[in-house]
């Protein structure tokens, strides 16, 4: 599947998600979501590779959960304990925020995984201006270099004998700060790097190049983005209605 | 008329360091192979760098001196518009990737260039064959051992093929074999080019029609 | 002297290619051993498979004449230092200097002046006494490999991975780690390195595996 249609369908949902105000609507996008993930490279790898990113995250849905129940008060009393009491609306907001947001993180983490250079053509080709191209391809392609640098920063400080739940607490925040700025420093240094690389190499030379790999859309990229923009013309009359 | 002319070339990074390179001239040719020497920390990578235009276009120095590449000064060029003339193989071959395929790698260059796709194809099968990275074309990058990445961004510089290569110690994570192979390759395309190659070591002496010692 | 590793019957696969099939060999703590092949071949693999980066692999390692998926990677650690093929991989902080303290504080104690003097005299004896307080982003990548190859003369009760040291390294830098690995050898302790420049070790290599079709043969050494 091109890149284009999986930005379009990406772009699809994530309105959706912010347009959907009931908890069985939001849950049915959720398993859409859920369901995409299965069809586009459901390798183990990748679902391992997801799981890793949704599960740091999970902790601070898991939060906001919480603090919506606790600190909304409005509906029916659903449950009293000393001074603890929730609300049905409260219930209910929580529930939407934090399905909007596993929808949300599910959609940006799929779009980690586009190769560097598939994002900035896919934008070229809706005729983007290069250096926004660059500017949105680059922080995609950051944040996987600097979950690759984390990666191998991790394994060093194993390789070293470090752990660092052992490490005494005063002590914590000196080992962060050390580690924390060269991982920032050279996942930039990555990026800034490959950008260089493309621009040695002619990128932006010119308005027009040669494709050896043609990077056109297929018809079934057609079919996916028409099927896709009805689905959600659909829901949104339904949504309105 | 040398196709490179380089004049009083000076380059430090900040205004307390003394110069990595100073005063450098240097006049080369196609059909020539150069090969630059030093020990580490002399400033060869800065240099090729400067050659290519990355400093101070895309990384921040400050330089003295001109460098004329068929007698255009290459401050008057950005850096996409010097890639006919001029391209870098980097030493970390990571830095260089960034295709999840091995022939989108080799084809990037010269698309840029609006190269006609038979003369793509043409010149993949060339440098494939000598390289023997023909069974590699459809391989991931992130599958290849690090021998094998270096192979392929040596590679996608001599598909772009301009007038200039610069290859900063090519022969770090290369077997035998396989800088045997890059030999044959460099004595291939010499004839219309003019390569500078980076080494710590004896492996291109063999090859190389001048050398610089940098201090 | 009984082997550090006795390798029997390994196999492994990547990507559905075969690396290794059913290799044999031994690797003894007082040797030094080099492993070298193709690109491609699986010498950085084979280093990883030692050092538990790679756990899933067929046959039978034994460390220490134990199983060696007994041991836990933090004990493997505690014995063997592991330097990767690609020098940033092996850099933890922003200067040489920092770089180098984690491996005598591990955050566990506080720097001081008898630490520091370890490490300025380590720094001398790498050529890197005027760029130790520089960022390493500034050095050049043979100045990067030097401050790895520092992290040894810390390390020295360990044995010794080595994947690709020369990589980066001027003649000088060379001639340091050559000396580091005689100095290594005296004291009874060798290393496993693999290199594509087997010649360069001939000093100091007691023994010289081959990788190649997914086979190894001894080219070099009493078997």
């Amino acid at each position: 599947m091109n890149t284009r249609t999986y930005l379009i369908i990406s772009i699809i949902i994530s309105t959706l998600s912010l347009m959907m105000h009931r908890i069985v609507h939001l849950s049915v996008l959720f398993a859409l979501c859920i369901v995409l993930v299965f069809i586009l490279n459901p390798t183990k790898k990748r679902f391992a590779l997801l799981w890793k990113r949704l599960r740091f995250l999970l902790i601070l849905i898991v939060f906001l959960f919480i603090m919506q129940m606790l600190f909304r008060h409005d509906g029916v009393v659903l449950f009293h304990w000393k001074f603890i009491t929730l609300y049905s609306e409260g219930m209910r907001i929580a529930f939407i925020v934090s399905i909007r947001l596993l929808i949300l993180l599910l959609i940006v983490s799929l779009l980690f995984d586009i190769p560097y250079y598939n994002f900035i053509l896919a934008l070229r080709g809706w005729k983007f201006p290069y250096e926004l191209c660059l500017m949105i391809a680059s922080t995609f392609y950051f944040v996987r270099m600097f979950e690759e640098q984390l990666r191998i920063t991790k394994q060093q400080l194993r390789f070293r004998e470090i752990n660092f739940g052992k490490i005494p607490l005063f002590r914590k925040f000196q080992a962060f700060s050390a580690i924390i700025f060269p991982v920032l420093a050279h996942a930039m240094h990555t990026v800034r790097y490959r950008a260089i690389a493309l621009d040695i190499k002619g990128f932006r030379l010119s308005p027009y190049r040669t494709y050896y790999i043609s990077q056109k859309l297929k018809w079934f990229d057609y079919v996916i983005q028409i099927l896709a923009f009805l689905v959600f013309v659909f829901i949104l009359y339904i949504i309105i209605k | 008329m040398a196709i490179l002319n380089v004049e009083n070339l000076f380059l430090k990074y900040n205004q307390v360091d003394e110069w990595l390179i100073k005063d450098l001239n240097l006049v080369a040719d196609k059909n020539e192979v150069l090969l630059i020497k030093g020990p580490n920390g002399c400033g060869k990578t800065s240099m090729l760098s400067m050659l290519c235009g990355i400093i101070p276009k895309a990384i921040k120095g400050i330089i003295g001196g001109k460098i004329f590449i068929d007698d255009i000064d290459s401050s008057d060029l950005s850096l996409p518009e010097l890639s006919p003339l001029v391209s870098m193989v980097f030493q970390e071959p990571e830095m260089q990737l960034s295709f999840p395929q091995v022939i989108q790698e080799l084809a990037f260059g010269p698309e840029n260039l609006q190269v006609p796709v038979e003369e793509i194809r043409n010149r993949i099968e060339e440098v494939s064959e000598i390289l023997e990275i023909s069974h590699l074309l459809k391989s991931e990058i992130p599958t290849l051992s690090y021998g094998q990445k270096k192979l392929v961004t040596i590679a996608s510089v001599f598909t772009l093929s301009p007038d200039i290569i610069l290859l900063d110690e090519p022969e770090d994570g290369l077997s035998a074999d396989s800088i045997s192979n890059l030999k044959k390759c460099i004595e291939h395309f010499r004839r219309d080019k003019l390569i500078i190659i980076t080494s710590t070591t004896h492996t291109f002496d063999d090859i190389s029609d001048k050398d610089i010692i940098l201090p | 002297m009984k082997p550090l590793f006795s390798v029997n019957h390994l196999s492994f696969f990547y990507d559905k290619k075969i690396i290794f099939d059913t290799i044999d060999l031994e690797i003894y703590r007082n040797e030094v051993t080099l492993i070298s092949g193709e690109n491609g071949c699986g010498k950085s693999t084979f280093c990883k498979i030692l050092y538990k980066s790679l756990p899933e692999y067929s046959g039978t390692i034994l460390f220490e004449e134990k199983n060696f998926q007994s041991f836990e990677q933090s004990y493997i650690t505690s014995k063997m230092m592991y330097i990767q093929e690609q020098t940033q991989n092996n850099l933890l902080c922003s200067t040489p200097d920092e770089d180098l303290a984690i491996w005598q504080h591990k955050f566990q104690k506080k720097d001081n002046e008898i630490l520091k003097e370890e490490r300025t005299r380590i720094f001398e004896r790498f050529g890197l006494k005027n760029v130790f307080e520089k960022p390493l982003w500034e050095l050049s990548t043979g100045q990067q490999k030097r401050v790895v190859l520092a992290g040894l003369l810390l390390n020295k009760h360990k044995f010794w991975i080595l994947d690709d040291p020369l990589f980066g390294l001027d003649n000088e830098g060379v001639n340091i780690l050559l000396s580091i690995l005689a100095q290594q050898k005296l004291s009874g302790i060798g290393a496993l390195i693999a290199t594509q420049r087997p010649k360069a070790f001939s000093l100091v290599a007691d023994k010289v595996f081959e990788i190649a079709d997914a086979h190894v043969t001894q080219i070099i050494g009493n078997k």
